[in-house]
């Protein structure tokens, strides 16, 4: 019953494109919870190409960082499949799995976190080469290559722990330590959200640059519009735990269709009204939208809303 | 002026607040930390005022000395005039007092403002009879009434409920109706929607506004995103390093000539109106250290406008790209972010 709708899911899947870096059909997630069962991601589709970013955005419980996560397999999917260069990750095997992670890595919200307070900078930024077995000599020339890539220098970074780093630099040292591995795919889940703006300009250029110089791939996770418009080639705004509009980032945002996206980038505070979007608001859902899952149909090339028939759910 | 702060005659009285020179300086083992080095505006009554600035440029710490909250060891100096009692001669207490029946604050976390063991309930009630000496039946009616204004549903019931029991945005609610139980006639609001999703905060922000609009108080939005108060208030001030270096009209706000810091600031800031792929402006190098002698505001000024205009330049550069081909590489790098720490 589940393999059935997924691939009745995948037929209709017209965003889906060929030969695509990562593919992901028919995800579901789910946890435990004390409260019951949380159906975190309930059955999204999505792929990312060579050297694109996909932005994945929407509000807290959207189903957005579990999905990011998902990918890495930390923890997987519940149903559903993730593929990468067309291989199905559920199918391998703990250490294909580990050889894997070198070439898709992540970027969390809060560096500090995510490093160990005692261990030296530019250790951490080795960390995966370490695990990796990255020989020595090699892992120092990859280490300062990737500071390089963030703006840093290895002189710079030297002896110094993460606490005597700025906010900012930081999450550099977090995209360097991504970096270093020279991953073929970045998740990066709302990896400025806790930054000011004016150090924010700083990190998202640097992924711009990262972007820019290769055939890097990224999934872009975070909660902020505006961010997600100027790093991402494609846009899925994702709502309890569904893609409701997906398709080019400038399509979407020059002409959102789903009464959610419309609500969410009238909601972005302006600096002027140079910014506003003009569009016509979405009503024929009614607020049904909030509570019924509605079929994705292609409302402008290659720009899928969920406008269409009512999803029975199983 | 009266004792309890009513000004003789409300008529004649000039502006809410006005600060004069405030500074506020740490003695601490790397030497004289200099946190506000003269911060002076005024906020008219029923007006909103944004203070825009970076994280250590001195916005949360000027709040916090208006408002008497500074650490113990900080040494605070200047005038601040509230509705035209000198604040900085009165007792910590006095001020307290005044203040508390006058002034609403909401501050970013309500996690760590609320005290997580005791209802809502428990806890509005004790500030209305605090500031308003109500018995207690009074003090839940008003309660309740206040979170029924700020939109938070079935508010009987909610009173209740302790805070982890609410959602973020709705604890920001609360925080607000909690600023509203003295009727204040200035609320503050230090980042109180900086945490909270986009739709969510646009509900909190047209809530204040609302608020500040039917209660004719005045208020003071503080943020790090020159877009939030863009829209919503009459001036602005910009900190930077302790000071206030740009000050005009919201509507002002971006004409020409602009302050290169503000300017700076707004090129920061990425944009709906951008397409996919813009670079933005990033300030290169660091902010003033707040160890740095104290200096007068031109030998700041010429100190800092190095840093100010170096986003000018780069945003040339961008310009004169953008016109020959779009998502051109940029091949020169700005100068690394330096040894600004923390």
């Amino acid at each position: 019953m589940a393999e059935e709708r997924g691939q009745a899911t995948l037929e209709r899947a017209g965003w889906m494109r060929e030969d695509p870096l990562l593919s992901v059909e028919d995800l579901h997630c789910a946890f435990r919870t004390a409260s019951g069962r949380v159906h975190a991601v309930r059955g999204i589709s999505f792929d990312v190409r060579r050297g694109e970013t996909l932005g994945l955005v929407g509000e807290s419980g959207c189903g957005k960082t579990t999905t990011g996560r998902a990918v890495l397999r930390l923890p997987p999917g519940e149903r559903g499949r993730v593929r990468f260069r067309g291989e199905d990750m559920a199918k391998w095997s703990a250490s294909q799995l580990r050889r894997a992670r070198a070439d898709i890595q992540m970027v969390f919200q809060d560096p500090i976190s995510a490093f160990n307070p005692r261990r030296k900078a530019i250790d951490i930024v080795g960390e995966g080469l370490d695990i990796q077995g990255v020989p020595r000599q090699e892992r120092t020339v990859l280490v300062q290559r990737a500071l390089e890539r963030v703006g840093l220098t290895a002189q710079q970074v030297g002896d110094r722990y993460p606490h005597e780093f700025s906010g900012g630099q930081n999450q550099r040292l977090a995209i360097a330590r991504a970096l270093a591995l020279e991953p073929a795919l970045l998740v990066c889940d709302e990896p400025v959200a806790s930054l000011d703006v004016s150090v924010q300009a700083r990190v998202l250029n640097v992924l711009q640059d990262i972007r820019e110089s290769g055939d890097l791939s990224m999934i872009f996770i975070s909660h902020d519009l505006s961010v997600v418009k100027i790093v991402s080639d494609r846009v899925a705004v994702m709502y309890r735990g569904k893609i409701v509009e997906i398709g080019d980032a400038d399509a979407v945002y020059r002409d959102p269709v789903h009464p959610y996206t419309q609500r969410l980038i009238e909601a972005v505070p302006l600096l002027d009204d140079s910014d506003r979007v003009d569009f016509t608001p979405n009503t024929d859902l009614g607020e049904t939208w909030r509570t019924t899952d509605f079929e994705l149909v292609e409302v402008g090339p290659g720009h899928y809303a969920a406008v269409g028939d009512e999803v029975t759910q199983g | 002026m009266t004792v309890d702060g009513t000004p003789r005659n409300p008529a004649e009285a000039g502006a809410l607040l006005e600060l004069r020179g405030l500074t506020a300086t740490l003695d601490s083992p790397a030497g004289t930390a200099h946190l506000l080095r003269g911060v002076s505006f005024t906020v008219e009554r029923g007006k909103t005022l944004g203070v825009v600035g970076e994280s250590g440029s001195g916005k949360s710490m000027m709040i916090k000395a208006l408002l008497g909250l500074t650490p113990a060891k900080a040494v605070v100096g200047g005038e601040s005039i509230f509705d035209g009692v000198a604040l900085h001669e009165l007792k910590p207490e006095a001020r307290r007092r005044m203040l508390g029946r006058r002034v609403g604050v909401v501050f970013q976390d309500p996690m760590t403002s609320l005290n997580p063991v005791r209802t809502i309930e428990s806890q509005m009630v004790e500030a209305v009879r605090y500031h308003k000496g109500m018995g207690k039946g009074d003090a839940r009616q008003l309660a309740m009434s206040l979170l029924d204004q700020v939109g938070i549903p079935r508010a009987a019931d909610r009173l209740r409920d302790y805070p982890h029991q609410f959602s973020g945005g709705m604890r920001q609610r609360v925080m607000i109706a909690m600023a509203l139980t003295c009727s204040p006639d200035l609320l503050i609001a230090d980042e109180a929607t900086t945490a909270l999703d986009v739709t969510i905060q646009k509900g909190i922000l047209d809530l204040l506004s609302e608020l500040q609009r039917d209660l004719g108080m005045a208020m003071i939005l503080v943020s790090h995103d020159l877009s939030i108060v863009a829209g919503r208030t009459d001036d602005v001030v910009v900190m930077y390093g302790g000071r206030v270096v740009d000050r005009r009209a919201t509507q002002e706000l971006f004409v020409p000539p602009m302050h290169p810091y503000t300017r700076a600031l707004s090129l920061a800031i990425p944009r709906l109106s951008m397409p996919s792929h813009t670079r933005l402006m990033a300030l290169t190098g660091a902010p003033p250290s707040v160890y740095d002698a104290v200096m007068s505001p031109e030998e700041a000024d010429a100190r800092d406008m190095v840093r100010w205009e170096s986003i000018g330049i780069h945003n040339e550069l961008e310009r004169s790209r953008h016109s020959t081909a779009q998502r051109a590489p940029l091949t020169e790098r700005p100068e690394a972010e330096d040894e600004r720490r923390g």
